[in-house]
């Protein structure tokens, strides 16, 4: 009983992170029409900046505001040098050069900075609360609660504001967007700031658990992936529950059938949701006249 | 209001599509510009509204020169588009895409605008949360127009409206562009419907390969139109 409580506990808390982590590539995907493999590789770099940081004695809220303007800065620069001027060879192209900006990054910080892991502060020691027989952290508390204000607040953005209307309305006709007068290589560089962001906060709450490596944060980014292709690109709320709903089985698979399993039965899981709907569990399909 | 002096202007550079174009329409005015296809409607209407850039010659709105300028500028300059083809955002709402369309502009879609443009259009309030892609033809260029109407423009420069509408949602067409004239808005109208250009504009250029070969006016005009265009 205790290890299912477990299982379903934190299964639920690191679900809200890989919602997150799903919601940074959604940024970009809601504008754009492609997802930037690249968001661990620039979490990393700013996670990297942060380690020496607090090296230097700086205290945890410095060093996390560091990592979040290092992420927006980062990502901000790669949106607008690397990837959107690519776009004007098609998605694809630009899809690619993420993956080529990711390589990069590792690359470099392999030569000069070393793989091997180091530890990073974490958001808060100690038992916070205990739910039956689960403890959780203060860093699990923060987290969750950080998460879900930065994805409700998305999903809110994209709903309701102009600036989310509009950045919806750049992927769905970019043509028309431009003809109407909409700035959409503007959002499209800012998508990419606000990527950069979310990229730098789901570090701050996965490198303290996993250590800092330059693949940590892309590690956790591929269940962030399985999260918005199982709860559909276009819905954050849908990113939220299936980010959910992979936490809980990938832990039960786990505690109950073999620990070897979890990334098998995570991308099963994107097979059989891909194959029998295709636009996730919550998406819906793009509207097109036949 | 908006008058183009010796256009020239194509896809390509060193491609010129337009010739040397000269057009005027003042203020409350509807000038139509008529063509087979190929002619350089629409390569003319995304000229004059800043899609594609002037090769030569000077496009004036209001007597300032916007030749240099994109489309984001000439709209925030009150000078919209209906594009051919409506361009809608199909997987956005009826009420987004007005929203995008006054965000584009710089402008705020108040109340009393949103309630103007479904005076003018009802179905653009009674759908205004469906998805704007579950909207038929007709109701898909009431949006466009609703689009450009939002932006509180002084021109609008329409391309083929009548594209694949039924004639009874031309009549509804011809009958909401009179009334945007009314207002004040002037508008130039790309089309290959005689029908409409006759119910809407006072005087219709004929383009041929990228020049105005004949301006045409009234009954005359009527009568040129059929013997230019249709052969008789």
């Amino acid at each position: 009983m205790d290890l299912l409580e477990t299982s379903l506990i934190s299964g639920v808390v690191s679900g809200l992170l890989y919602a997150l982590a799903g919601v940074g590539l959604v940024v970009i995907y809601r504008v754009s029409g492609y997802v930037s493999f690249a968001q661990g590789d620039i979490a990393a770099v700013a996670l990297y900046l942060g380690f020496w940081l607090h090296q230097g004695g700086a205290p945890y809220l410095i060093v996390a505001v560091a990592v979040v303007i290092a992420g927006a800065a980062l990502g901000g620069l790669v949106g607008r040098f690397v990837v959107v001027p690519m776009e004007r060879f098609g998605i694809l192209a630009a899809a690619m050069a993420t993956i080529a900006v990711g390589i990069t990054i590792q690359g470099l910080e392999n030569a000069f900075i070393g793989g091997e892991a180091r530890p990073f502060p974490s958001a808060g020691e100690g038992t916070a609360v205990t739910i039956g027989s689960v403890s959780l952290t203060w860093a699990d508390v923060i987290s969750f609660l950080v998460c879900g204000v930065i994805v409700a607040a998305l999903a809110t953005g994209f709903k309701r504001t102009r600036v989310g209307i509009a950045m919806r309305a750049v992927h769905d006709n970019p043509g028309a967007a431009e003809m109407l007068g909409v700035a959409s290589v503007s959002l499209k560089r800012m998508s990419w700031i606000v990527s950069g962001a979310l990229a730098g906060v789901t570090g701050l709450f996965i490198a303290p658990v996993y250590s800092l490596t330059p693949t940590s944060v892309n590690a956790i980014v591929v269940f962030g992936f399985a999260a918005i292709v199982v709860g559909g690109f276009d819905s954050i709320a849908g990113a939220v529950i299936s980010g959910m709903v992979i936490g809980i089985a990938t832990n039960l698979t786990a505690a109950y059938i073999n620990t070897d399993l979890v990334t098998t039965s995570l991308f099963l899981m994107l097979v059989a949701v891909l194959l029998l709907r295709p636009q996730g569990l919550f998406g819906r399909r793009p509207m097109a006249r036949v | 209001m908006l008058c183009a002096v010796n256009l020239h202007a194509g896809y390509r550079r060193g491609v010129p599509v337009l010739h040397g174009i000269d057009l005027e329409v003042g203020a409350g005015g509807a000038l139509g510009v008529i063509g087979r296809n190929g002619a350089g409607k629409t390569c003319l209407a995304q000229t004059l509204t800043g899609a594609l850039p002037v090769m030569d010659g000077t496009v004036l709105l209001g007597g300032d020169d916007v030749s240099g300028k994109g489309s984001r500028a000439r709209v925030r300059a009150r000078l919209s588009h209906v594009p051919e083809g409506r361009m809608i955002f199909a997987d956005l709402t009826v009420r987004e895409n007005l929203e995008v369309a006054a965000y584009g502009a710089g402008v705020k879609l108040t109340a009393q605008q949103l309630r103007d443009v479904e005076q003018r259009f009802p179905i653009l309030e009674r759908k205004a949360h469906d998805r704007a892609g579950s909207l038929s033809g007709g109701e898909q260029q009431w949006l466009a127009i609703g689009r450009a109407l939002v932006q509180q423009p002084r021109v609008i420069v329409l391309d083929e409206p009548s594209l694949g509408l039924s004639p009874v949602a031309i009549d509804g067409v011809a009958e909401a562009l009179v009334g945007i004239r009314e207002a004040g808005v002037a508008l130039i109208l790309m089309e290959q419907n005689p029908y409409l250009l006759k119910a809407v504009c006072d005087e219709v250029l004929l383009l041929d390969q990228g020049r105005v070969t004949r301006s045409l006016d009234g009954e005359a005009g009527e009568q040129l139109v059929a013997e230019a265009y249709f052969g008789g």
